[in-house]
């Protein structure tokens, strides 16, 4: 019993030292069961995109503020497996989950025109519709 | 013969004056080149040194702010430590980092700045936090790769140089 314990501990330590986000937790959570909507706001910018519905086929519906709804293409891409990048349509950004004070998860997606610091830099939010 | 010889009485004394002139013009010449392939070791080796500290120091702040994460009870959970090295790494970011300018190293910094800005240390999640250590990590080994890179050019150029017994001093003790 007492070896039994010490391999499932070993077992769980090796799941806890290799636990990261990959591409499945990552899809999960952009599309749920099958399609999951976003509300997205701008933080550093004011975007035209005002609702994202990301479905498991890899298409994305994207409402604008006028009610213009354009269907695009998503996908997902990581050259280290530690930062992914989604790209919808033809704007590519960096992914990163994050939570708020209160321990809401949102997910944040930043944009990088030029390769700096600042140039052509927005960061924009979006939170899921439940 | 006497043509020969009356033109070496006359014209001897300036021939010797002109070679001397050469000479001396050579030797400065020389030494010019010497000061300066000199000062641009020096400035390299400089810069070296102070690219070294930048890299330290944020692998310094990194560390902190990893291992903090890293705990798993939140009660050991220094928020100090954290945000004192929050706002040092954010600094050396917006700061020193610039002063090194290695776009790879910059790049993971960056992601790193994004991830840190807005985490919430309270969050027990696992992918969540060890994704912001594995980016730590990252860091550090690009800083490493990037010092040791810049280590391997000095050493390079070093040996470029005419070597003098000052530089080939200097390249002795680099190594």
């Amino acid at each position: 019993m007492k070896r039994i314990m010490i391999l499932l501990l070993f077992i769980f330590a090796v799941f806890a030292c290799d636990a990261q986000y990959n591409k499945e937790k990552i899809q999960k959570l952009l599309t749920g069961d099958n399609e999951k909507s976003w509300t997205v706001s701008g933080i550093n910018i004011d975007r035209p995109e005002k609702k994202f519905s990301f479905n498991k086929n890899n298409s994305v519906k994207v409402e604008s503020t006028k009610g213009i709804i354009k269907n695009e293409k998503w996908s997902l891409a990581s050259a280290d497996q530690i930062r992914w990048f989604l790209s919808i349509g033809n704007q590519t950004y960096e992914f990163i989950i994050s939570y708020d004070k209160k321990g809401n998860e949102y997910i944040k997606l930043t944009h990088q025109a030029v390769d700096n610091k600042t140039s052509g830099y927005y960061e924009i939010k979006l939170n899921p519709i439940k | 013969m006497e043509k020969f010889e009356k033109f070496v009485a006359s014209f001897g004394p300036l021939i010797g004056i002109l070679l001397t002139a050469v000479g001396l013009m050579i030797s400065v010449s020389n030494f010019s080149k010497d000061q300066k392939s000199k000062s641009a070791l020096e400035f390299k080796r400089d810069f070296w040194s102070k690219q070294s500290d930048i890299y330290l120091k944020t692998s310094q702040a990194i560390g902190t702010i990893c291992a903090e994460i890293n705990k798993n009870d939140m009660e050991d959970f220094n928020s100090e430590n954290y945000l004192k090295s929050k706002a040092t790494f954010e600094s050396l970011y917006w700061g020193e980092m610039n002063f090194v300018q290695d776009s790879i190293v910059i790049a993971d910094m960056k992601s790193f700045d994004q991830y840190i800005k807005d985490f919430n240390p309270m969050i027990p999640n696992i992918d969540y936090r060890q994704t912001l250590i594995r980016l730590g990590n990252k860091i550090i080994i690009t800083c490493r790769n990037s010092y040791m890179k810049s280590f391997d050019n000095l050493q390079v150029e070093t040996k470029n140089e005419e070597v003098s017994p000052v530089l080939s001093e200097k390249t002795t003790l680099v190594q």
